[in-house]
Parts: C-alpha cells; sequence; structure tokens
C-alpha cells in the first residue's frame, strides 16, 4: 500500500491529465499558449528583444536552465532604460497561476494584467501563458455553444394534474 | 503502514499496473480526480465491498487532496 501525499492538488498542479467534471471546463493549463518566447537571465538583451519582436507573443518569460519562471520582459521594458540595461533589470516577477485554474477564476483574479498570465506548475516550471483576452473569447463561445444546446433540448413539461387518470380512461377503451 | 511517494513515483507504478484509490467523497471524484483513479471514500475504506474492488495482486496507491 502506497500513500501520494501530495494528493490530487499536486498532480493537477503539475498540469497533469484530470478526469471528472471539472475537466470539461476550460482550464488554465489548457488554455495557455505554450509557444512563448523564452529567455535567461544572461542572454543579451539585443537577443531578448530581437525574440520578441520576431514573436507574436507580448511578453518574453526568464526561466532558468530547469525552466522555472523567474520574471517577465514586455516589449517596453527598455523603453525608459538603456538598450543595454540587463534583463535582470528590466523584468518584472509576475504573480503566477496553477493549470487547473479554473479560467474564469484566472480572469477574475487577473483583471486586465497587460502581456497575459503566467501559468507553472508547483515547482514554478513555465507551462505557458494565458492571454486574457483570447481566454474571454473562448469562455463566450463556450457560453453560446452551451446556450444553443440547451435550447435545442426538448423540454419537459409539467403533467397537468388529473392527467393520469384521463390515460387510464383511455386505454380502457 | 503505507510507504509516502511523490508524484514521480506514482506515475512509474501506474506505468506498471497499480491502482489508484481516491478517498474523497464521492462527490468530489466526480469533480475531479487522477485517470483510472476508482472511488472508496474514507469511510468506506474499511469496508469488505470496497476491498472487493481492488486486485490484491497489484500494488495500491490511495491519495486525497492533498497533505491533509
Amino acid at each position: 500500500m502506497f500513500r501520494y501525499l501530495g494528493g490530487r492538488r499536486d498532480w493537477f498542479a503539475a498540469g497533469l491529465p484530470m478526469q471528472g467534471t471539472r475537466a470539461r471546463r476550460l482550464l488554465a493549463g489548457a488554455a495557455a499558449r505554450r509557444d512563448v518566447p523564452t529567455c535567461g537571465l544572461s542572454d543579451a538583451s539585443s537577443d531578448v528583444r530581437a525574440r520578441l519582436q520576431a514573436g507574436r507573443s507580448a511578453v518574453c518569460i526568464v526561466v532558468d536552465d530547469a525552466g522555472v519562471v523567474l520574471g517577465r520582459v514586455g516589449r517596453a521594458a527598455w523603453r525608459s532604460r538603456g538598450p543595454a540595461t540587463p534583463v535582470e533589470e528590466v523584468m518584472d516577477v509576475p504573480t503566477t497561476y496553477r493549470p487547473d485554474n479554473l479560467v474564469e477564476s484566472v480572469i477574475a483574479a487577473g483583471g486586465r494584467a497587460s502581456g497575459g498570465v503566467v501559468i507553472t506548475t508547483s515547482d514554478g516550471v513555465l507551462i505557458g501563458v494565458l492571454d486574457l483576452r483570447e481566454a474571454r473569447q473562448r469562455l463566450a463561445g463556450m457560453r453560446r455553444t452551451r446556450g444553443r444546446a440547451a435550447r435545442a433540448r426538448p423540454r419537459r413539461r409539467p403533467r397537468p394534474a388529473g392527467s393520469r387518470a384521463r390515460a387510464t380512461t383511455r386505454t380502457r377503451r | 503502514m503505507a510507504t509516502v511517494i511523490d508524484r514521480a513515483m506514482v506515475q512509474r507504478l501506474v506505468a506498471e499496473g497499480a491502482q489508484l484509490v481516491d478517498v474523497l467523497p464521492s462527490k468530489e471524484h466526480a469533480e475531479a480526480h487522477l485517470p483510472g483513479a476508482i472511488s472508496v471514500p474514507l469511510w468506506a475504506l474499511e469496508r469488505r465491498r470496497a476491498a472487493r474492488e481492488l486486485d490484491r495482486a497489484r500494488p495500491v496507491i490511495v491519495y486525497c487532496h492533498d497533505v491533509q
């Protein structure tokens, strides 16, 4: 007999598969974009800026050798500083969310976070970046689909009082 | 006495055929559980019926929400 001490919280926070009703909802890990540019603390600022300009992401995530998030730099990071300022001095340290967080909860907590919300495992390893605008659109799309499905479902009419007695009478004829 | 294991060990044992047992209440199990886990709420763990659902020849891993 073995006991998994971390339990399901540890499992889901690592971005591992889930079964159950919650798995059918939009989760941060599933909605996050994985093709986010990354850089290291010692990367040349010019290289990081080039990576940002080449990609469609507004942010570059600063990670260590193990993929653990150390910070985030946006396109405007060097605007008020010299172009040679090291990554470490221009990066900010973002609040991170876990992959099993519901997207609507992340949206509620993340507000208008520019450049998206960083999703990591509980060990801090980068999973991706959740673009809040894209996430809102996906949620709205899912709600529309659910609404259409609910309208298409035939509604049960409540049986009027005494209907059972009438049915019995018909059977007897 | 159960041996405490971590996530990596769970993945290894499950790949080798271990059975996952979720001891959370059924409602919580229905909401979210590890793939393939069977629901045996803690209060039912001692019952014979729960034991019959498990294969005695394969290792059993129990888990709940977290370390609590």
